[in-house]
Parts: structure tokens; C-alpha cells; sequence
């Protein structure tokens, strides 16, 4: 297995300190790599959403997007430095595009928009989740439906959560478009065009660096 | 002292396997990079 030279020297060092075995090594690699990539790729996001005065839309694009991700998977770039630049910028983007549109948009437009977005991410999620990766994946029948099961689960509660937005809280349009885009985004990564996507910006000879 | 450090990794290490063990359950994590999960862990 490789992980990245930090995830591997800490993980040694806690095994030496504690007596573990060699396996347990590989486990904690791991989970130090997730943990800190997750923390940095958020870090990033929401340092570049406030640099660009869309903090509340990055906030939320990023936790509709980690609510449906976590149990449906997606696309994955193979480098985890152009996966923090992917992730510090299409968070604050699609805050500030979210933000933008709002401002001129009619609501029959927007309430259209919303209507179709969550139309066509139901039908992808329904077909394709969950999309695992060679790094991760998805081996038992059972787990696949489970995931399939939270993901529609997630999803549903995301579209009462919008709909309920629209009844209960004045001017609340921004916030529905952050969530909205942050749906779109997670069922587009899950289309074959989203892992394309990922193909084209792994092609790119910028930020190769495994370590 | 020596004792209270070996608490400490511990739980450190107890933590980093718990997180592990719910990131490798979960489908993937908010990053666009997935880290190849280890073999004990795949299901």
C-alpha cells in the first residue's frame, strides 16, 4: 500500500510507541490520510469561500456535498494535492455561482431550476449509487445496497430540508441554491462525464507529486 | 509518566482505528482523493 510519507512515519512511530503489529501500521496509515487530506481540503475550501465572501455558501455546498458523498462515492482524481486544489476551488465556486444567480434569477426560474436539478440527481443517484474506486472497493452485495439505501436516505432529507426552506424561512433562495448546486455537483461525479472530468484533470502534468 | 504517554498513544491509536474503520464503511470521504484502503479493511 502507499500513503503519503507523513501518514506512513507517523503511523509507524505510534506502532513502536503502543507494540503493535505490522497490519495495524497499514490501518493507522490510512486513517491519518483520510483524516488529515479531509481537514486540509476543507481547511483550503473555506479559507478560499471567506477570501471570496461566500463562507455560509461553502459551508453549505460542502456539507450537502459530504451528506450524499460519504454514501454514494464518485469520481476521484489519482493525486491528493490536485484533489485539494480541485476541492479548495469548486466549493467556493459553486458558493459564489449559487450567490450570483440568485440576485437576477425569477423564482418560476428558479423554482424550475431547483425542481429539474433534483429531478435529474434523483435519477442518477437512484442508477448509480454508490461508485466505488480500485482504492476502495465496494466488495459485498450487502454494503452496496446499504449504501444505495442511505444515499436515496440522505438525498431525501436533503429535498424535504429545501422544500421545507421554501415555507419557513424569508428570502431563503441563497440557501436553497447553495444546497442545490451541492447536489448537482454530487450526482454529476458520479456520471461517467464526472469520472471523464477527473480523467482530463489527472492527464495534467500540474501537482503530480505523490508526496 | 511513561505510563500516562503509553495512555496516550493509546488512545490515539484507539481513535485513528475507529476513524478508520468508519471511513472505509463509508463510500468515500468529502476529499476527491481516495486513499487505497488496506485489505483488512475492504469489505
Amino acid at each position: 500500500m502507499s500513503y503519503l510519507l507523513f501518514s506512513t512515519r507517523i503511523a509507524s512511530y505510534l506502532v513502536r510507541k503502543t507494540n503493535l503489529n505490522e497490519e495495524k501500521e497499514e490501518v493507522l496509515a490510512y486513517a491519518i490520510e483520510v483524516l488529515s487530506l479531509n481537514l486540509l481540503n476543507v481547511t483550503l475550501s473555506l479559507l478560499i469561500g471567506y477570501l471570496l465572501g461566500v463562507l455560509p455558501g461553502t459551508l453549505v455546498c460542502l456539507l450537502t456535498v459530504a451528506a450524499i458523498r460519504i454514501f454514494a462515492g464518485g469520481a476521484h482524481s489519482n493525486s491528493p494535492w490536485r484533489c485539494a486544489a480541485i476541492t479548495a476551488l469548486v466549493f467556493p465556486i459553486m458558493g459564489l455561482i449559487a450567490k450570483k444567480t440568485t440576485i437576477f434569477i425569477q423564482p418560476l426560474a428558479a423554482d424550475t431550476f431547483m425542481a429539474v436539478s433534483f429531478l435529474i440527481s434523483f435519477a442518477v443517484i437512484y442508477t448509480l449509487a454508490p461508485v466505488d474506486s480500485p482504492s476502495a472497493p465496494i466488495k459485498s452485495k450487502t454494503r452496496r445496497k446499504r449504501l444505495k439505501f442511505f444515499s436515496l436516505s440522505s438525498f431525501a432529507i436533503i429535498t424535504f430540508s429545501v422544500a421545507l426552506i421554501n415555507y419557513s424561512i424569508q428570502s431563503g433562495k441563497e440557501l436553497q441554491f447553495y444546497i442545490t448546486f451541492g447536489v448537482l455537483w454530487s450526482s454529476f461525479i458520479l456520471t461517467p462525464v464526472g469520472h471523464k472530468l477527473f480523467q482530463t484533470i489527472d492527464r495534467l502534468k500540474i501537482l503530480n507529486r505523490k508526496e | 509518566m511513561k505510563k500516562l504517554t503509553y495512555w496516550m498513544f493509546s488512545f490515539a491509536v484507539a481513535g485513528l482505528v475507529f476513524l478508520a474503520s468508519v471511513a472505509s464503511a463509508s463510500a468515500c470521504w468529502l476529499g476527491h482523493y481516495q486513499p487505497q484502503v488496506p485489505k483488512s479493511l475492504q469489505k
